[in-house]
């Protein structure tokens, strides 16, 4: 599906080739997942993915256009914590399905452990889809260890929850 | 508890039943949360709370939606994380069904931070077609993307403008959603500095007739444009509808804005001598006590040319 004339004008249209590329590589993610989107770049260091049919005024300067998709000029493009939750549901590799522990730590920025089970599927260094109960949560980043992985919560401050008061069971 | 602002006062000849009334701005407010439907089913967003040891309640009038206790923090859970729900107050809710966009059509929401009113919009919309969400203030336009990348919006752009100023090459757009700036009187259950605001302020009003104004203008013929306030003050809501319909003649009429199982009550004809148009009567004013929430105001208006 193209862009749309007013899209077109509006803003930046990226080719999302070699993003889609990535993404299928490091987590298996098939590009016809995007299907029925566009990939563009309203400001320097963010690409937004916008529905195909958007048409936004080309004054005033659109400031964001749809969801932030991925932080680019970074040794390996970041999924934002948004598209991961969006489209994490359709990644095969990578990914790590936490128990309830890990996933607290994770919603309250902090580091966790991954066993050697848990990481069956994941290719090694670098970017990982963090699921709970099936539920994509965010982007972690793995290093292995001797005996499985540390992953660091990539999860933005301003999605962080409160590690005094959030609990993901009640007792 | 603390005393009646002394301004509600003038409002005692315009309130069916003046002792409900301050009654119920004397009690907490229920905390309300909507389903985002793009992410998960009522039925799962009820499970959710009360697996969380919450008491979800189901709206009289919107099934997705739930009404919890007034000290519940429904905020800090999974399911919010993960964009299953939003927690936005009970009369925030009217607005949007009253302008029923539709899938596909280019939608404006004039004042929108932070963003609750654009993403019930986004989602009638089913991900798709266009919402302009502007504000004129960068911090709470920031609070705006928060709310679309949470309950993962691919429809929105997000605009930053003095909205009574905005653009006209924008234009035109199939509907205009103009929540403005108000006093705020109808917060007072939940924050009574509120009534400190001095309600009809003459600069308040001048804005708020400037932003309606535009968003007509912004409209296609034959669209709609509904207008939200969430005060009691004549002068921001039955006053300001009328110098705009005055403004702009046969061109522009009001739609009915009454909703199922929602009580409340016709706008006012006449303030202060005022004689205003007979059809103000549309407009709807909702007091805290018809339903047990804040205080509200929506005008829908049809642009004829």
């Amino acid at each position: 599906m193209n862009a749309t004339p007013e899209l077109q004008q509006a803003v930046k249209i990226v080719d999302p080739t070699p993003y889609f590329r990535y993404l299928e590589e490091r987590f298996g993610i098939p590009p016809a997942t995007f299907d029925g989107y566009v990939l563009v770049q309203p400001g320097r260091k963010k690409v937004y993915i916008v529905t195909a049919d958007h048409r936004p005024p080309a004054r005033p300067r659109p400031r964001t256009i749809g969801l932030p998709f991925l932080r680019i000029y970074l040794k390996f493009p970041k999924l934002s914590t948004a598209a991961a939750q969006q489209f994490g549901h359709a990644a095969t590799r990578n990914v790590i399905d936490t128990d309830p522990a890990q996933a607290e730590a994770f919603l309250t920025r902090r580091d966790f452990h991954a066993r050697p089970t848990q990481l069956t599927r994941c290719t090694g260094r670098g970017y990982v889809l963090v699921r709970y109960q099936g539920h994509t949560l965010g982007v972690g980043f793995l290093v292995p260890e001797d005996a499985g992985g540390r992953v660091e919560s990539m999860l933005p401050k301003s999605w962080a929850r409160d590690p005094d008061s959030f609990r993901l069971s009640v007792e | 508890m603390e005393r009646l602002p002394a301004a509600f006062t003038r409002y005692r000849a315009i309130v069916d039943d003046w002792e409900a009334f301050v009654e119920a701005l004397r009690r907490p407010l229920p905390v309300c949360v909507w389903t985002n439907t793009l992410r998960a089913t009522p039925a799962q967003v009820k499970a959710a709370l009360e697996a969380e040891g919450l008491r979800p309640e189901p709206l009289a009038w919107r099934r997705d939606a739930f009404r919890l206790p007034p000290d519940s923090q429904p905020g800090n859970r999974l399911a919010y994380v993960l964009g299953h729900y939003h927690v936005q107050e009970e009369v925030s809710l009217l607005p949007v069904p009253l302008l029923d966009p539709q899938p596909g059509e280019r939608i404006l929401d004039l004042c929108a931070a932070p963003g609750g009113k654009t993403a019930q919009i986004a989602v009638r919309m089913q991900n798709r077609g266009t919402v302009v969400a502007n504000d004129r203030n960068p911090l709470r336009l920031r609070q705006l993307s928060g709310t679309i990348e949470r309950l993962g919006l691919l429809n929105v752009t997000t605009t930053l403008h003095d909205g009574a100023d905005f653009p006209l090459e924008s234009g035109p757009f199939d509907r205009v959603l103009v929540d403005v700036p108000c006093s705020c009187e109808g917060n007072f259950r939940k924050d009574q500095k509120v009534a400190d605001a001095f309600a009809g302020a003459p600069e308040l009003c001048g804005q708020q007739t400037a932003l309606l104004h535009r968003a007509v203008t912004l409209c296609r013929p034959g669209g709609r444009i509904v207008y939200a306030t969430c005060t009691f003050a004549p002068e921001e809501n039955e006053l300001v509808v009328d110098t705009v319909l005055r403004r702009w003649g046969t061109a522009l009429r009001l739609l009915p804005a009454r909703i199922e199982g929602f009580r409340g009550s016709p706008g006012l004809t006449e303030w202060n001598g005022r004689r205003l148009h007979p059809s103000l009567e549309r407009t709807l004013r909702v007091w805290p006590h018809l339903n047990d929430t804040g205080g509200f105001f929506v005008a829908v208006l049809e642009r004829q040319a």
